[in-house]
C-alpha cells in the first residue's frame, strides 16, 4: 500500500484500541510501497485475535515481528519522578515526587505500584527499573532502590481519595524533584495545562477535564471493586491518543508553567470510539499529602 | 452556566443518587469562570441511566469514557 494509506489504516486501527502488547507503525519495503508494521510483545490469545483482525484490515499487507516484553528503561541516575519502578510480586510503576515525613525523605508512588494493594510489608524490596524477575541480560541489572515504608491502605467499602504509599532511598541512592508547591485545587478549572513523565511514555502533556470526580470504581486484585471520590481527570492534548498507559501508575502530574503539583497518576478508561478518547485519572495532591502527612520536597 | 459552589453540591446530590449504578463511572464537576456544570462518566453509551438535563439550575454534562483499569504495567 501507499504511504498515506498505511498511515490511514494505522490511525483507523489505533482509534478502535489495541492490546498494549501490540504497537502498530509503517514499515517501508520498497521505494512507495508500503506495509503496517506491527510489533507483538507476545501472543496470547488476544493478541492472536487482534492480529487476525489487523491483517484482515491490511489484506495481508502487514510487517509482523513478536519482539518481547520492551527493555525497561536503563537505569539512571540521578533518579527523578517518572523512573520506574516495581515489586517482586507485582509489575511496574512510575516513581513520583519526593516528600519529607517527620524529617525524613522519601519517594512517592501508588499502593498498587509499591504495596500490591494492601499486599505489601514495609521492608519490601523496590527495584529499577523494575523487579529482577522482569530483568534482561541485554541491559543493566536491575537495583534495589529502597524499601517500602508505609502506604494508604485502599479501603474496600470506600470512598478512597489516594491511591499512594512511600518507599525510603537507599544510602548512595540520588534521587531529584524540582516540584515543591502544590496547585490550589479550587484553581482547578477545565482546560488547564498539565504535563507529566512516567516510565511508559515518558513526557506527555494534557488538559483537565473534570475534577472532584465521586463514584470513580476500578478493580484492585485481590480486593475487588473499589470506590474512589475527588478524583481529577485529565484527556490528552488534540492529536494524541493518550497522556498516560500501564506503566505510568505514580507519576506526578504538574502544571508546566507554574511547575506546582496537580495529582498522582493511578488509572485510566479507555472508550474505543475515536482518536484522544482516552482519559487519565489522579489523586488531588493535597489529599496524598494530607493522608501521607508528608510535604513536597524539591531537591 | 453555574458557579462552582453549586456545582458542587449538585453533583454530590447526583453521586449519592447513583452510587451503586454500575454505568456510571464517575460524578464530577467540569468548567471555568464562565460557569461550571455536573460531569457524568459514562461506561457505555448505548447503556445508560435516565438522567436530567439540569439538577437545581447546574447543566449535567455526559461523556462515554468506558471501563477503568490501573496503570501498572
Amino acid at each position: 500500500m501507499d504511504l498515506q494509506s498505511a498511515r490511514d489504516l494505522q490511525a483507523e486501527l489505533l482509534s478502535i484500541g489495541m492490546p498494549y502488547e501490540i504497537a502498530l507503525g509503517i514499515a517501508p519495503i520498497k521505494g512507495d510501497y508500503f506495509e503496517l508494521a506491527v510489533r507483538v510483545q507476545h501472543e496470547t490469545p488476544e493478541t492472536v485475535k487482534v492480529l487476525a483482525y489487523i491483517e484482515d484490515q491490511a489484506r495481508g499487507e502487514v510487517d509482523v515481528q513478536v519482539i518481547g516484553t520492551p527493555q525497561l528503561q536503563c537505569s539512571c541516575e540521578p533518579y527523578a519522578p517518572g523512573a520506574s519502578c516495581g515489586r517482586e510480586d507485582a509489575g511496574v510503576g512510575t516513581l513520583g515526587p519526593l516528600v519529607t515525613v517527620q524529617g525524613t525523605e522519601y519517594v512517592v508512588s501508588n499502593n498498587h505500584v509499591l504495596a500490591n494493594n494492601n499486599q505489601g510489608r514495609p521492608g519490601d524490596e523496590i527495584w529499577h527499573p523494575g523487579a529482577p524477575h522482569l530483568a534482561s541480560a541485554d541491559h543493566d541489572p536491575p537495583q534495589r532502590i529502597g524499601t517500602l515504608a508505609g502506604f494508604i491502605p485502599l479501603n474496600e467499602d470506600g470512598p478512597n481519595t489516594v491511591d499512594a504509599a512511600l518507599c525510603t532511598l537507599d544510602d548512595g541512592i540520588d534521587f531529584s524533584c524540582e516540584i515543591s508547591e502544590v496547585l490550589d485545587p479550587g484553581e482547578l478549572v477545565r482546560g488547564i495545562r498539565v504535563a507529566k513523565r512516567g516510565w511508559a511514555t515518558g513526557h506527555t502533556e494534557g488538559h483537565v477535564t473534570a475534577f472532584e470526580m465521586n463514584n470513580f470504581h476500578i478493580w484492585c486484585e485481590p480486593l475487588g471493586h473499589v470506590l474512589f471520590a475527588d478524583q481529577i481527570q485529565i484527556e490528552p492534548d488534540s492529536g494524541s491518543l493518550f497522556f498516560s498507559l500501564p506503566g505510568d501508575s505514580g507519576a506526578l502530574v504538574y502544571e508546566p508553567e507554574t511547575k506546582q503539583a496537580v495529582g498522582l497518576i493511578f488509572a485510566a478508561t479507555r472508550a474505543s470510539l475515536e482518536p484522544g478518547r482516552s482519559a487519565t485519572y489522579v489523586n488531588p495532591m493535597p489529599a496524598v499529602l494530607d493522608q501521607l502527612g508528608a510535604a513536597l520536597t524539591a531537591r | 452556566m453555574a458557579d462552582r459552589e453549586a456545582a458542587r453540591a449538585a453533583s454530590r446530590a447526583l453521586a449519592s443518587r447513583l452510587r451503586s449504578d454500575m454505568r456510571v463511572n464517575g460524578v464530577g464537576i467540569t468548567g471555568d469562570r464562565f460557569g461550571f456544570a455536573v460531569k457524568v462518566n459514562l461506561v457505555d453509551g448505548l447503556d445508560q441511566p435516565e438522567l436530567p438535563a439540569e439538577i437545581d439550575g447546574v447543566p449535567v454534562e455526559t461523556e462515554v469514557v468506558g471501563h477503568s483499569f490501573l496503570l501498572l504495567q
